[in-house]
């Protein structure tokens, strides 16, 4: 029974402590479409909000630094040796050696590229309009607030419930969020 | 040849009215010459484009439309751009000629090689000869006729002199003045002119002049003769402040002589041993095994001592105080040990007194005959120089002379400062002066007549031994100059003189003479080869009188205190060449000084003076006085300072100002003087060497072994072996590129240093970057110290690129602006570069170069002079030596069309060819049988910071020291 | 603050600063309407300077290369010794930024943002001086390979190519690790901001930034990477600059131990510089509060480090010379100790080593006026090694006939001069637009804080 006119129902803390008690019991009473807004990161709020979901970055970032590696090696080695082979000062056209330093700054480029890009599509940045920012009072979210905001798309969306939830734990407003 | 006229027109319509120009045209394009008649402007100019293109090609290159030039060789049809023709003709110095070919490119004069057929160059140049080129194209060469400094024109002057004709009379007050002439041609032609003149006097004047020689030699032999010297036979050498190998006459092919003789290890023969005393380091003194640096007092004596140890003058002679007598004694047991194969020699600069001992000792060991012979003076007359112009400067005093022509000598310049001939000069009415720059002279003169270069036109000269060479100009007379020839004939009544049938009616009945038989062919052959056959002077046999020693005056008593010296410089010479960039920046070969000259000062004088390099100080004889900067030079002897001669022009170009002039203090023509203790001014300058240090500071950067050493272990020098490599080395399949150089034949005369920078368009950047360490020559020779500072051994070694197989500079590189070829050459892109200069940086031998600042722009040669060849490099771009790769691919092409490899010495490095030693040697080091290969076989052979492991393709030979072992064991 | 010795006991921030304070502070420095003065003027002065570089680089390019004193041998001068002096500056910012987050010092918070600004403009000065010291500085981009039509490459052996690769990818990757960890602290100003122009500005920059628990669970994942990637890259930075010189053969570079040696320079003179940057700001921005006795402290110590580290590496340098019996390289070392630049070298040795040894005393090294005065040592210092190091090698090296002397010129210096303006010019601009502290971090200690 949940209004497709709303974004959804979100309320406003003073604390770190009562927002990771919120939603703790929001996420035990099933309701997934969770998100928080603090000014700092909190430790192991995101756990509860997504106990699932495992940081893909890691890997990609991994990935990203192997990629630099073949390439960096690669265009150094195929150019010397294959394409354009010179003698120069009697070394070998293909003296890696000398080809490692350039591979592993390149290396280190591409990790640093690949990472900053996933950062950036994982927190779907950038994204100039969102709901939330049309809640008066929400730029105190990058301040000293704490908001703790249930999608009205979740299947067990239930405004009385929620509204309860947020004031037992101490929210000092619960305010509804138009899409 | 006509006169060209230096008039322009004002559009092409105008320049087809000129008759010179119908007149051209229908020689070079007779169809359009005809078609010329009567067409409108359109297809007119149409035309004219195409006709002025020829007649443009026609105007280049040696006048080919009006003479018939033979070329060296055979004959190319027609010009091949890219392509050197050679045309020979001879350069002469103060009147000895030296065979050379002109290298032409497109018609161009371009460079300038010794001729292989020439004794006096036997295909060797000296580095004023590789300079001519510049000169030639000099735009500060005197370009148009002055009359008191008014342009005037040549019929004005043909005029004035016809005019002037009618006053003279039997020409009592008419003079000639003339440098040493050897000139038959101009000897003739002043024949006549004294046959129409008999009251005619022609005077000479040569500030270099060999009047001591010239009066010795009628002391010992009742006449004037000339010295031809054998310095191959000679096995021991001893050498008065020689200029054998520097200086006189024919000093190309002493040297040669005496490098073979040097060499003679090589070929397994005996070495030759040469002493040497003198005031002031010679080239041949840095090569000899036993060294003196002795005041001339103090080298009168030991000569005197000398004499008398070997019984050429009264043994009373023998006692000289205050001498190394003990040196001496080996010294003069040695010569007698090789009588009739040993050879004494005194430079210019000795007086009468010691040239004439020099004969009594030559002919007390028997060398008259052997290595040393007799002719008949070479000069077209042979006078006392110095008294030749005194009296000449006294008439002119004593207002007894009012028509003056003087042909290519510059005396208000180099004159004895005692005879005022500048004064003298102001008191002549009618003065001509015939040179190639507004020099002092012709300033001072009523006329001034710009003087073609010995490029520009027709004429011969003899050489040392008396060989006769015809020149032919190679370009017209680029800036309207005028040939000696020219002027003299208009003084005989030819207004328009044609120096060409004129010189070559004489030879007609001068071969008729000789018996050369028919005329064509010989005038051919002696065009085409630059030599006329067998025109050598007749040996003399005559042995100097008996008593000569006896003759001589009584020794001067020994003058205490500070002696002057005069001397030439190595490049300017008396002055001459003092507006040559390229001489004027060529490192001197001892003190390695450029744009600048100093007083040279032995070190412990200079200690005991008080003075450093730099320190200004006034030096003063009863000449006068003058403020130069001091030197400090190692090897100069006590007391002594040398000042150089040929600098401080007030006039003429390039070298005003550069240096001070000597000749201030030079009184009568000394060679030597009293001078007055010396004053610092407190002031410094800096002084524009180019080596920083003059000692090799404990590398075994030149390698010298004594002969006995040697002989006791052949492979004395040949220790460190190559180090190993991880890596397989470059295969070269081919031919693999690489020079020798031998040591211990180089003299260190610098002819390399300006024959490179003549091929690969190397440019002059000034005193002021010198100083800031920025010279450009691709090739250096470094000159080292060992010893003591006082009686040090000298070595020179010529530096150029070394092509290291393992090159430093390449692999620094950030794009491949400097790799190898499949040759081994190291090579140098300049069009890749982006100047990071690390391969300088890189480079342990310090043999790139770079162009901080555009100096191939700003250097003043007209674009034609340069060789075409070569890559002009711009800012910021590295560059070095490449081993002459214009040379390599030009014989490779060569080779390639015949379908063949590149025979062994078939390319010649332009050092290698202007080295009067053949101490370089190129060519493919794959080639066990190839010169180079052999040398670097040899047991002297060493590479150059060898512990680098940059296997550096150019190579040294040690120098061997064929030390006396009596002194050696002493030393 | 206390002068109590031994940072433990010493506290990282004043009581009172709380996390909505910082944040107002902080971004009100960035926000406030009206510019200060002292701002203006430095900015002015700075402008002044980069007008001095763009000058010279034109007569520069105009007149050629030859204006500077360079010649042969010493064909590397100014341009070069600064280039190393300038890149060892920036490698101490991300040292401070990414070395020190991974060992989790608390101090370093308060400063890194600084420390990261200072690392750009740093980089941004180094990076000119290569392209400034060609022959022919237009062509530069042929260092980078790229197809053409001439089918030619990169020499890729070239430590000079490593060179330059090393230095882009440093530039990119430090232009990266700055922005996210800026990106919060945009939001925070976004979210202060009341002008509509600063609204829009720092809402582009902030990319809509809501801190929303799943930003923060990648931000920090990325941030400690980013961090244990950073601080290899830094050390390979100033390694592969040290390996310019160990990769030539001359005598005075070709050394193993460059690598560290230079490193080691790059702690010392990165530090150097954070202080000399710190220590007015604090007192400007009146950052007393958050950048405490316990931050000097600590900076202090690292100098020191850095400072005994480099002892260790010039003793080597001594060492080696008589260690191995080559003479073109004893020859160069007595040049160096006792020839022409013997003043230079000594004077490294005074300002580098034995000056910071006074840090050794907590009284100084917790007092502003003294760690600035030594940090000033160490940056010019710093500077006089580059300079020993590059010319005194090249000016005794193997052909005694060939040795020369190098003295810059009055154009060598006004490059020298304009860079620092370059430096001072770009760090300005960052002071007066972004926040330069860290807000976010900050505030994760404040929660912290018991």
């Amino acid at each position: 029974m949940s209004a497709p006119d709303r974004y959804g129902l979100i309320g406003e803390f003073t604390s770190a402590r009562e927002v990771r008690d919120a939603a703790l019991t929001l996420h035990s009473a099933g309701i997934r479409a969770l998100d928080a807004f603090t000014p700092y990161p909190i430790e192991g709020l995101d756990d509860i909000l997504d106990p699932a979901g495992r940081p893909r970055l890691p890997m990609l970032i991994a990935l990203g630094a192997l990629i630099g590696a073949v390439l960096g090696y690669g265009v150094q080695y195929w150019a010397a040796a294959v394409d354009y082979p010179l003698n120069v000062g009697g070394r070998p056209c293909g003296s890696w050696p000398a080809f490692t330093v350039s591979a592993f700054e390149v290396t280190l480029l591409c990790a640093v590229t690949v990472g900053f890009v996933a950062f950036l599509v994982f927190c779907r940045l950038p994204l100039l309009y969102h709901p939330v920012f049309t809640l008066e009072d929400f730029e105190r979210a990058s301040h000293d607030r704490f908001f703790l905001c249930v999608e009205a798309k979740d299947p067990r969306f239930d405004d009385a419930l929620i509204a309860r939830v947020l004031v037992q734990h101490g929210a000092e407003r619960v305010a509804s969020v138009p899409s | 040849m006509s006169p060209r006229r230096r008039d322009y027109w004002r559009s092409l319509e105008e320049l087809a009215e000129t008759p010179d120009f119908r007149a051209r045209l229908a020689h070079v394009q007779p169809r359009l010459a005809v078609a010329l008649s009567g067409l409108d402007r359109r297809r007119f100019l149409q035309l004219m484009a195409a006709s002025l293109a020829l007649g443009g090609l026609a105007g280049c290159g040696p006048e080919p439309q009006q003479r018939e030039l033979l070329p060296y060789v055979e004959q190319p049809p027609g010009i091949v751009p890219g392509r050197s023709r050679f045309y020979a003709t001879a350069l002469t110095l103060e009147g000895d000629a030296t065979g050379v070919l002109i290298a032409h490119q497109m018609g161009r004069p371009i460079k300038v090689e010794g001729n292989p057929d020439h004794p006096a160059s036997l295909g060797a140049t000296s580095a004023v000869m590789q300079a001519s080129i510049l000169d030639l194209y000099d735009p500060h060469r005197s370009q148009s006729i002055a009359r008191r400094g008014q342009l005037a024109d040549w019929e004005d002057f043909i005029a004035a002199i016809v005019a002037r004709r009618e006053h003279l009379g039997t020409g009592a007050g008419l003079r000639l003045l003339t440098g040493r002439l050897t000139s038959p041609g101009l000897a003739t032609q002043i024949q006549v002119l004294q046959q129409q003149f008999p009251d005619m006097r022609w005077h000479q004047w040569e500030p270099l002049h060999r009047d001591e020689a010239h009066a010795a030699a009628l002391t010992a032999f009742g006449r004037p003769l000339d010295l031809l010297l054998d310095a191959e036979k000679a096995e021991v050498i001893f050498a008065v402040e020689s200029d054998l190998i520097s200086a006189a006459p024919g000093h190309l092919a002493y040297a040669r002589a005496l490098a073979a003789r040097r060499r003679r290890l090589e070929a397994g023969g005996a070495m030759s041993r040469i002493y040497a005393i003198e005031s002031t380091p010679t080239l041949l003194g840095a090569k000899a095994d036993h060294r003196l640096a002795l005041s001339p007092d103090e080298i009168a004596r030991a000569l005197r001592a000398l004499a008398a140890a070997l019984g050429a003058a009264p043994a009373d002679w023998a006692h000289q105080d205050a001498l190394p007598t003990a040196w001496l004694a080996a010294a003069a047991q040695d010569l007698q040990q090789h009588r009739g194969r040993s050879l004494v020699h005194a430079g210019r600069e000795q007086p009468a007194e010691i040239q004439a001992l020099v004969h009594a000792i030559n002919a007390a060991l028997g060398n008259f005959g052997t290595t040393v012979r007799l002719i008949e003076p070479v000069a077209a007359e042979a006078v006392d120089r110095r008294q030749s112009l005194t009296e000449l400067a006294g008439d002119m005093a004593a207002g007894k002379v009012d028509t003056l022509l003087m042909l290519d000598t510059n005396p208000v310049y180099s004159a004895p400062d005692d005879l005022d001939f500048a004064g003298a000069l102001g008191r002549v009415p009618f003065s001509v002066s015939l040179a190639r720059y507004a020099d002092e002279t012709a300033l001072a003169s009523t006329w001034q007549l710009p003087a073609a270069h010995e490029y520009e036109c027709w004429g011969d000269a003899r050489a040392f031994d008396g060989t006769i060479s015809l020149q032919q100009p190679q370009v017209r007379p680029l800036y309207g100059g005028r040939s000696a020839h020219a002027l003299l004939a208009v003084l005989q009544g030819d207004t328009a003189p044609d120096d060409y049938a004129s010189l070559r009616d004489r030879w007609q009945i001068e071969a008729q003479h000789r018996g050369f038989g028919a005329f064509d062919p010989f005038w051919h052959d002696a065009l085409q080869r630059g030599v006329v056959e067998g025109s050598a002077s007749m040996t003399i046999d005559l042995q100097p009188r008996e008593d000569l020693a006896a003759q001589l005056p009584p020794p001067a008593r020994p003058a205490s205190g500070l002696r002057l010296l005069f001397r030439a410089d190595s490049a300017v010479i008396d002055g001459r060449f003092a507006d040559n960039a390229w001489l004027l920046e060529l490192p001197r070969p001892f003190t390695r000084l450029t744009w600048d000259c100093a007083a040279l000062v032995a070190p412990a004088t200079a200690a005991r003076l008080g003075v450093a390099d730099g320190d200004v100080a006034t030096i003063a004889s009863e000449g006068g006085r003058l403020e130069a900067p001091v030197f400090v030079l190692p090897g100069q002897a006590a007391d002594c300072i040398t000042l150089p001669l040929g600098f401080g022009r007030r006039a003429g170009g390039l070298a005003v100002g550069v240096g001070f002039d000597a000749y201030r203090l030079r009184r009568a023509a000394a060679w030597s003087a009293p001078a007055q203790p010396l004053e610092k001014t407190g002031r410094r300058v800096a002084l524009a060497t180019v080596q920083g240090h003059d000692r090799m500071a404990g590398h075994d950067l030149v390698r010298e072994v004594n002969l006995i050493a040697l002989q006791r272990d052949p492979r004395a020098l040949r220790h460190d072996e190559p180090a190993a490599s991880l890596y397989p080395g470059f295969r070269y399949q081919s031919d693999a590129w690489a020079m020798a150089i031998d040591l211990n034949s180089c003299i260190g005369c610098q002819a390399c240093v300006a024959a490179c920078q003549a091929e690969n368009n190397v440019p002059v950047v000034g005193k002021e970057e010198v100083l800031a360490g920025r010279e450009m020559h691709w090739l250096r020779v470094d000159r080292y110290y060992s010893g003591s500072p006082d009686a040090p051994s000298i070595a020179f070694q010529p530096v150029p690129c070394m092509h290291c197989e393992n090159a430093p500079c390449e692999v620094v590189c950030p794009v491949d602006a400097t790799v190898h070829d499949h040759e081994g050459l190291n090579a140098m892109v300049y069009n890749r570069c982006v100047g990071t200069r690390f391969c300088s940086n890189n480079c342990p031998y310090k043999v790139r170069r770079f162009n901080f600042f555009a100096y191939a722009r700003m250097d003043g040669r007209p674009a034609e002079s340069w060789n075409p060849d070569v890559s002009v490099r711009d800012r910021g771009v590295m560059e070095k030596c490449s081993y002459c790769v214009q040379r390599i691919r030009r014989a490779q092409i060569d080779a390639d069309r015949e379908d063949r490899r590149v025979r062994d010495g078939e390319i010649v490095t332009a050092c290698q060819q202007a080295c009067p030693t053949q101490a370089i040697v190129f060519g493919d080091r794959n080639d066990p049988e190839s010169a180079v290969a052999r040398r670097k076989a040899g047991p002297l052979d060493y590479a150059l910071l060898e512990e680098l492991n940059t296997r550096p393709r150019t190579t040294y030979q040690a120098i061997v020291r064929n030390g006396n072992p009596v002194l050696e064991d002493k030393s | 603050m206390s002068d109590v010795a031994g940072d433990g006991t010493l506290p990282l921030m004043a009581p009172g600063v709380t996390s909505l304070s910082l944040g107002d502070d902080i971004s009100a420095h960035v926000l406030r309407p009206r510019t200060l003065l002292w701002w203006w003027i430095g900015f002015g002065i700075s402008l002044a300077l980069l007008l001095v570089l763009i000058g010279s680089s034109a007569w520069l390019f105009i007149a050629g290369i030859g204006i500077w004193g360079i010649d042969i041998p010493v064909a590397w001068g100014l341009a070069i010794a600064e280039y190393v002096w300038w890149i060892a500056l920036a490698s101490g910012g991300t040292i401070i930024s990414a070395l020190f987050y991974l060992t989790r010092s608390p101090w370093r918070s308060a400063i890194s943002r600084i420390a990261e600004a200072m690392m750009l403009c740093a980089a941004a000065s180094a990076g000119v001086m290569p392209i400034l010291h060609l022959g022919r500085a237009g062509f530069f981009y042929w260092l980078f390979p790229y197809p053409n039509v001439m089918g030619v490459w990169p020499q890729f052996r070239s430590p000079l190519l490593w060179d330059f690769v090393c230095l882009l990818c440093y530039i990119l990757m430090s232009i990266m690790f700055f922005y996210v960890g800026l990106l919060p602290d945009l939001a925070t100003v976004r979210d202060r901001a009341r002008g509509r122009g600063q609204r829009i500005f720092y809402g582009l920059l902030a990319l809509g930034w809501r801190g929303s628990a799943r930003h923060w669970r990648h931000y920090k994942t990325l941030y400690f990477i980013l961090a244990a990637i950073m601080t290899p890259m830094v050390i390979s930075v100033h390694s592969v600059v040290g390996l310019d010189f160990a990769g030539g053969m001359t005598p005075g570079w070709h050394s193993t131990q460059f690598p560290p040696y230079f490193f080691f320079g790059a702690v010392v003179s990165g530090i150097a510089l954070v202080i000399m940057l710190t220590l007015p700001l604090r007192r400007a921005y009146g950052l007393e509060a958050i950048i405490t006795a316990r931050h000097l402290n600590a900076l202090g110590k690292v100098m020191l480090v850095g400072s005994l580290m480099l002892g260790f590496a010039y003793f080597w340098e001594v060492f080696g010379p008589y260690y191995d019996a080559d003479i073109a390289e004893r020859h160069m070392l007595h040049e160096r100790l006792f020839g022409v630049y013997a003043p230079c070298f000594w004077a490294t040795i005074l300002f580098n080593i034995a000056i910071p040894q006074l840090l050794w005393l907590p009284v100084l090294r917790q007092r502003p006026v003294p760690l600035f005065l030594i940090a000033l040592g160490v940056i010019i210092g710093m500077w006089l090694e580059r300079f020993v190091i590059v010319v005194t090698s090249l000016h005794r090296d193997y052909m005694p006939s060939e040795w020369g002397n190098y003295f810059p010129t009055i154009w060598d210096w006004a490059t020298f001069l304009g860079s620092i303006g370059l430096f001072l010019t770009l760090f300005f601009l960052i002071l007066r637009l972004l926040p330069i502290v860290s807000i976010a971090e900050m505030r994760e200690l404040i929660a912290e804080r018991p």
